[in-house]
């Protein structure tokens, strides 16, 4: 069975009121904290209809977006690099399109959603644990996290960098 | 023990999209419309054998020139949807919106079974007779109820549910501050290339695979609709990187109804008497001509880009009389003898769901019949059907579009 991905609290934002599907299972609200600081497991939501406004624990790739290598070549596999803008530390410096032309894939996020927890600092950081904060927290377009590991550790095979020579990448002339 | 195979469901799955802000850059999928029969993916690799002398006469191997894939999807769109394929089709920027005329707030909280409703302006209210108001727009309380008009008072303004409306009393309670509006309106044409969009594909779920497929340009489009249904879209888009997702998508499904033949007004020619009140079916196919042969250094594909556009008008009519024929080959109605002017025609169609503020209404302007099909002879003695073809023109190019298909929806804001 495939592992559960890492849950964050979202919040729609989309134009019209949407029912939540129970084709994946359940989705819950997001855990709340009650006046004398217990909390309160968020209940069961599919099947409902929500709103602006309305919360719901969602895939973290999913309201983040995620990012993938793919080598240039199509000869080794691809990678998941992790949750959000991320990007390995030998690439750390270069530009988006720098970036995209050495097999980096950024996906966006889903524009009728809006994150409402701390952005992760790595991948990993976001459980269904995570609290809901008042605050939302959108990464900017063009902001690329570090991170130290893969999000995913198989396949493994070579980096990047491997089959793209670092000093190649780290050209600033080069790619754009 | 025997092991049992696991099989998946044909129903598991589901077909997604998500209007992309760049090329290159997939998005997560924000409208996942409910699927007919008929959807599928496709994934297309082009190959070539590869022969090469060993003194055999044997093929040494094959090797892969190009890899794609198309998602054909049949849905019954409902009007928020509507917009969001349409501009898909017609391209970039093709969305000209129009904010709504009214545009207010309540001025106080209404409870669930309330007759009336407080409102802070009355601009676009002043007339008289009844009008469509969403309120709470966006909402899980989202209302689009009927009002009388002119409102009472002089600020803040008082509306009287119509009782054509649930016997005059809304259903749910509403906060105050809540917007108060009619539709937004979304006049869509034909642009010169088109935006791209992701799709995602579910066929089984993580038990089965999940594929997210970049960069799709709309192929072509099909509008159709017959008597007593619904309104159906067939969609084939192109598109040029697949990425397996580890997840499956959440899935978020828009209450709105479909809509009905049955609510449509049907003008043909120019007329919404004769012919116009004897349509059986419709279609108004869209071609983009999509030109995928543009591959440079990669496997995939480096862009997809419109070519020509394509739109053509099917009709099955119920034969009355001759005249149809007669002005397509002899001229005119009263024609005797083959002619060469072709007949010109028009078409325009518009749906409204029951709420009265969801409508989409086509309209192509100037179109060619190149076929009007003489009704075949049959023992059965059921009733003749004419069935006819056209091909929408600009008219050199006195036209700025072959077919504009306008939104009336819940949608503030361009596709």
């Amino acid at each position: 069975m495939a592992n559960k991905p890492p849950l964050v609290a979202a919040r729609y934002i989309g134009d019209y009121p949407v029912v939540l599907s129970r084709q994946h299972g359940p989705v819950y609200a997001p855990d709340t904290v009650d006046a004398d600081g217990t909390i309160v497991p968020g209940v069961r939501i599919d099947g409902t209809l929500i709103g602006k406004g309305d919360q719901v624990m969602m895939p973290a790739a999913e309201v983040l977006g995620q990012t993938y290598w793919h080598d240039p070549q199509r000869q080794q596999p691809s990678l998941s690099i992790g949750v959000g803008a991320v990007v390995r530390p030998e690439h750390a410096g270069l530009s988006r399109a720098q970036l995209m032309a050495i097999g980096y894939d950024f996906h966006e996020g889903r524009r009728d959603f809006e994150a409402v927890v701390a952005a992760p600092a790595a991948p990993q950081a976001t459980s269904q644990a995570a609290q809901p904060v008042a605050d939302s927290v959108a990464l900017p377009a063009d902001a690329v996290i570090v991170v130290e590991e893969p999000a995913e550790a198989e396949p493994t095979p070579d980096t990047p960098d491997t089959a793209e020579p670092a000093s190649d990448t780290a050209t600033p002339a080069e790619g754009a | 023990m025997a092991t049992l195979l696991l099989p998946i469901r044909s129903d598991s799955g589901y077909v997604a999209t998500g209007k992309q802000s760049s090329g290159g850059t997939a998005v997560a999928p924000t409208v996942f419309p409910r699927w007919f029969d008929g959807s599928a993916l496709s994934i297309e690799q082009k190959d070539e054998d590869v022969w090469e002398g060993d003194g055999s006469r044997r093929l040494g191997s094959v090797i892969k020139n190009l890899q794609s894939a198309t998602i054909k999807l049949t849905i019954a769109p409902r009007p928020n949807e509507i917009g969001f394929f349409e501009t898909m089709a017609q391209g970039a920027g093709a969305d000209a919106y129009t904010a709504p005329t009214v545009s207010t707030t309540l001025s106080s909280a209404t409870l669930a079974n309330a007759t009336t409703a407080s409102v802070a302006a009355n601009t676009g209210l002043t007339g008289s007779g009844t009008i469509a108001l969403v309120l709470s727009a966006g909402t899980a309380r989202e209302e689009i109820a009927l009002f009388n008009i002119p409102p009472t008072g002089a600020g803040p303004y008082v509306l009287t549910v119509a009782t054509a409306y649930n016997g005059g009393h809304l259903l749910l309670a509403h906060s105050s501050a809540d917007t108060v509006q009619t539709a937004g309106t979304h006049v869509i044409t034909d642009q010169s290339d088109g935006s791209y969009y992701t799709f995602e594909v579910s066929l089984g779920g993580t038990a089965g695979i999940i594929i997210r497929l970049r960069d799709c340009k709309c192929k072509t489009l099909k509008r159709s609709g017959k008597a007593g249904s619904i309104l159906m879209y067939e969609l084939e888009v192109q598109g040029i990187a697949c990425i397996v997702q580890a997840s499956a998508a959440t899935l978020t499904f828009d209450p709105h109804q479909y809509l009905l033949f049955t609510s449509g007004a049907f003008t043909l020619n120019g007329s919404t008497t004769g012919d116009a009140l004897a349509i059986e079916s419709f279609d108004i196919s869209q071609n983009n001509n999509l030109d995928v042969t543009i591959q440079s250094e990669q496997l995939t594909l480096a862009a997809i880009i419109f070519g020509n556009l394509g739109v053509d008008v099917g009709l099955s009519l119920f034969y009355q009389n001759g005249n149809l024929i007669a002005e397509a080959y002899f001229g005119g109605a009263s024609g005797t003898t083959d002619a060469q002017a072709p007949l010109i025609g028009s078409l325009l169609l518009t749906f409204t769901l029951p709420d009265t503020l969801n409508t989409v209404t086509y309209s192509v302007p100037y179109m060619t019949y190149t076929k009007v099909e003489p009704p075949a002879l049959k023992k059965d003695g059921k009733a003749f059907k004419l069935s006819s073809s056209s091909t929408a023109t600009s008219n050199f190019a006195q036209n700025q579009y072959l077919l504009q298909t306008t939104v009336a929806n819940t949608s503030y804001a361009a596709y």
